[in-house]
């Protein structure tokens, strides 16, 4: 059944250029801020904003702020909008083994909104507004969501938590996974109780990489390779990101270190298992630099870390380059299920970058607007050589 | 064991989440010193929240958004307790206005009008 | 005042009390400008503190969304779960001029830091960030909170100094000044009422020594139309003219 994935991918690439032929089009009303939006339509290239964004700048009166402001806001929400729409309906259709995939898309929010439902628990929050915070790709149950806080905050409660709900989830091998590493610490609810909601979710998205790397690893073919690669970077992005992270918290003291942070490195990627290693003994940045040096792939990302964002660019953002230049080769791949991975993940950082110019908008900060990654640009480093066929 | 007092805030999320990260936040089981104001909280909530920390001993100050003290106003107007000291603190998306802060028309009136 | 008795000693009272009423006055009138130094000072401080309060504010803010495009959506996170509070306002206290000033100072409980692990997969540096940021706007908020109180409290103790000389220069001074003059006028009254007196009695000893010596010039001429010349010099004594033995015999 592949067809029909195909044809979905090919109307996805196909609406894809076509929004980036409209260019001239987005020009025009960038132009001219009077002018209503067409906010149904969506946009790739965000170098128009940044002009558009100039002029309104230039007159920088409140309202045109604040009407700019809801304008983003209204593309914001149709934008996350579409995304879950589509991707929904992508669902729907699916037949298996896509089916299975999307499904593992889906886990990573699950795991986010279990973590925020079981926090929110703790703190005796009301389970309609929690579930209103929660992402709608990450959605189960909703019996099951609103079973989760009705739980007594005792250790009684938190071991029929587990048992009765957690388990049913889809997410909830991971957790029996990350309970059984912990059995050491006793009792359920000890472990829940005691261990950092941000430490366990950690642990969660490891499982849940190991698991989606073997399954796309079943898939075989061009799929096992691509999507396995976008694995292999992202738990390796993780290993390195926790790491960096974790200095200056508990989690660096030399005790912590072989017991707790090591086991949040995923099992796999590029860095496993000789970097990981080396990983799990680093106790500061420096540290960190000489072993990613080892690596070619990533010393690139640690010097910009290491240079200090002298221009204005952080850890974060150069991974979020490196994740976009990889997902937008992935999506435009053909006959393989990476690009869905890719096209969730790249409407991810439209949105992400969509909130972020409504922010310096909304603050002013006019130095800082054009800091962000943009998705499918022309002007991104690595497409600055094919500038002038793109146009 | 309680030695000082704590900072209250009410705000948005942002002013709420940053100063909660500050490490601010206090709570417990029954009580909590800090209130999300969003679009759809009521005015009431805001107002009994408010009056509620002003009673209480423990905080020292309270901070509230600017946006949300000009739906206060009423209240702030008749509040001559020392402690807890309200403080007016700019929002991320209203820019800081000094003309209406309650402390700054005072402030005003004696360096424009006593210095 | 009418129940003031006006005598001698109450006026030195109130001469002790007017005194006392100007010294006190004088001094008060001092802490008030002392305190209006301060109060001025407090004020100016404020204006500066919270202009700088708008530009710090927005950096903290943006740190926020700096952090938000790093981390991801944490806000949520980070105000869920039971939580001490790390920083906590001690309560100190300045002394201006005799008015208690409370001072806030910021201190740090030694708690461990809630969701320290924020961000553990990417942005944590950027939540660090908004720590610090928020940090040292909160400190500078609450230097502003002890400018505030300050400024209220001076506020407070101005406007009670200051009804105090008022009420020294207008009500009490004035009071015991007029009790004063009161006891002044009483004590004048009563002077030129002794006079008075005395002068009615002088004016009623001269008549009566008039009367006396219209009878005895009466007298005199019946005598001296009797033919008894009756010795002249001896007017100013005029019991002496009845002097038994001065006087030469009388027969009738």
């Amino acid at each position: 059944m592949f067809w029909f994935a195909a044809v979905f991918l090919e109307w996805l690439q196909y609406e894809c250029c076509r929004r980036r032929c409209k260019q001239s089009f987005y020009e025009n009303i960038t132009a001219t801020p009077t002018r209503s939006y067409d906010v149904t339509s969506s946009d790739y290239n965000y170098d128009l904003w940044k002009r558009g964004l100039n002029i309104l700048q230039s007159d920088s009166s409140c309202s045109v702020r604040k009407y700019l402001g809801n304008l983003l806001n209204a593309r914001l929400f149709l934008l996350f909008f579409q995304l879950v729409v589509e991707f929904q309906y992508l669902r729907t259709q699916a037949v298996e083994p896509l089916a299975t995939f999307l499904d593992f898309i889906t886990y990573e929010y699950m795991i986010e909104n279990v973590m925020l439902l079981l926090k929110g628990t703790l703190s005796g929050r009301d389970i309609n507004e929690l579930i209103a915070q929660c992402h709608p790709l990450g959605m189960f149950k909703e019996s099951t969501m609103r079973s989760i806080p009705t739980f007594e905050s005792s250790p009684r409660g938190y071991q029929d938590l587990y048992q009765t709900v957690l388990v049913d989830t889809p997410v909830g091998p991971y957790f029996s996974l990350f309970l059984q590493e912990s059995a050491g610490r006793g009792e359920v609810s000890n472990v829940l109780e005691e261990v950092e909601i941000e430490i366990i979710k950690s642990s969660l998205i490891k499982y849940w990489i190991e698991d989606f790397a073997n399954y796309v690893d079943s898939l075989g073919g061009a799929t096992a390779e691509i999507m396995g690669d976008l694995l292999k970077v992202r738990a390796d992005t993780n290993a390195i990101n926790i790491t960096l992270n974790s200095f200056g918290t508990p989690l660096n003291e030399p005790a912590m270190r072989a017991s707790d942070r090591k086991r949040l490195y995923p099992a796999l990627g590029h860095l496993y298992p000789a970097g990981t290693s080396m990983l799990g003994d680093v106790s500061d940045e420096d540290e960190l630099g000489r072993v990613l040096d080892l690596f070619p792939q990533y010393s690139s990302v640690w010097n910009i870390h290491a240079a200090g964002g002298s221009d204005g660019k952080s850890i974060d953002d150069a991974f979020y380059e490196r994740d976009v230049m990889q997902l937008e080769l992935a999506f435009e791949g053909q006959m393989h299920y990476g690009a869905f991975y890719a096209y969730v993940k790249l409407k991810e950082q439209e949105i992400r970058n969509l909130v972020w110019i409504s922010e310096c908008i909304l603050q002013q900060q006019k130095e800082e607007i054009h800091k962000f990654v943009p998705v499918f640009s022309f002007n991104a480093p690595w497409r600055a050589g094919s500038k002038k066929q793109g146009r | 064991m309680n030695v000082g007092k704590l900072v209250a805030v009410i705000g948005d999320e942002d002013t709420v989440t940053g100063f909660l990260l500050a490490g601010i936040g206090h709570r417990t089981a029954d009580s909590c010193n800090f209130l999300t104001v969003k679009q759809d909280t009521k005015p009431e909530v805001v107002e009994s929240t408010l009056k509620s920390f002003t009673q209480r001993d423990d905080i020292g100050i309270i901070l509230i958004n600017q946006h949300v003290a000009n739906n206060m106003r009423h209240f702030l107007k008749d509040y001559h307790q020392t402690i807890p000291t309200i403080l007016e603190i700019p929002s991320k998306e209203h820019p800081y206005d000094p003309e209406q802060d309650f402390i700054m028309q005072r402030v005003n009136m004696f360096i424009g009008g006593g210095g | 005042m009418s129940e003031v008795p006006p005598t001698r000693m109450n006026q030195q009272v109130f001469k002790g009390k007017k005194k006392a009423a100007e010294t006190g006055h004088g001094l008060l009138k001092k802490k008030a400008d002392a305190l209006k130094v301060k109060f001025m000072g407090y004020a100016k401080a404020i204006a500066e503190t919270k202009s700088g309060m708008a530009s710090d504010s927005s950096s903290a803010f943006f740190s926020l969304t700096q952090a938000e495009y790093a981390a991801g959506n944490f806000k949520q996170k980070v105000s869920e779960g039971s939580m001490t509070a790390r920083v906590r306002v001690g309560a100190g206290i300045d002394n201006v001029a005799g008015v208690k000033l409370p001072v806030f100072t910021y201190y740090e409980t030694g708690a461990a830091t809630d969701n320290a692990s924020l961000g553990l997969v990417g942005g944590g540096k950027k939540i660090q960030l908004v720590r610090t940021k928020y940090t040292a706007l909160l400190q500078n908020l609450i230097k502003l909170a002890s400018l505030q109180t300050s400024f209220v409290t001076l506020d407070e103790a101005m406007k009670i100094t200051n009804r105090r000389v008022n009420a020294l220069e207008n009500v009490t001074i004035p009071k015991i000044q007029r009790v004063l003059d009161y006891i002044e006028r009483e004590l004048d009254e009563l002077e030129r009422e002794d006079f008075t007196r005395l002068k009615l009695v002088q004016s009623k000893k001269n008549a009566e020594i008039e009367e006396n010596q219209k009878i005895k010039d009466a007298a005199a001429a019946e005598m001296f139309a009797m033919g008894i010349t009756v010795q002249e010099g001896n007017d100013a004594d005029i019991t002496a003219a009845y002097d038994a033995g001065d006087d030469a015999d009388v027969v009738f």
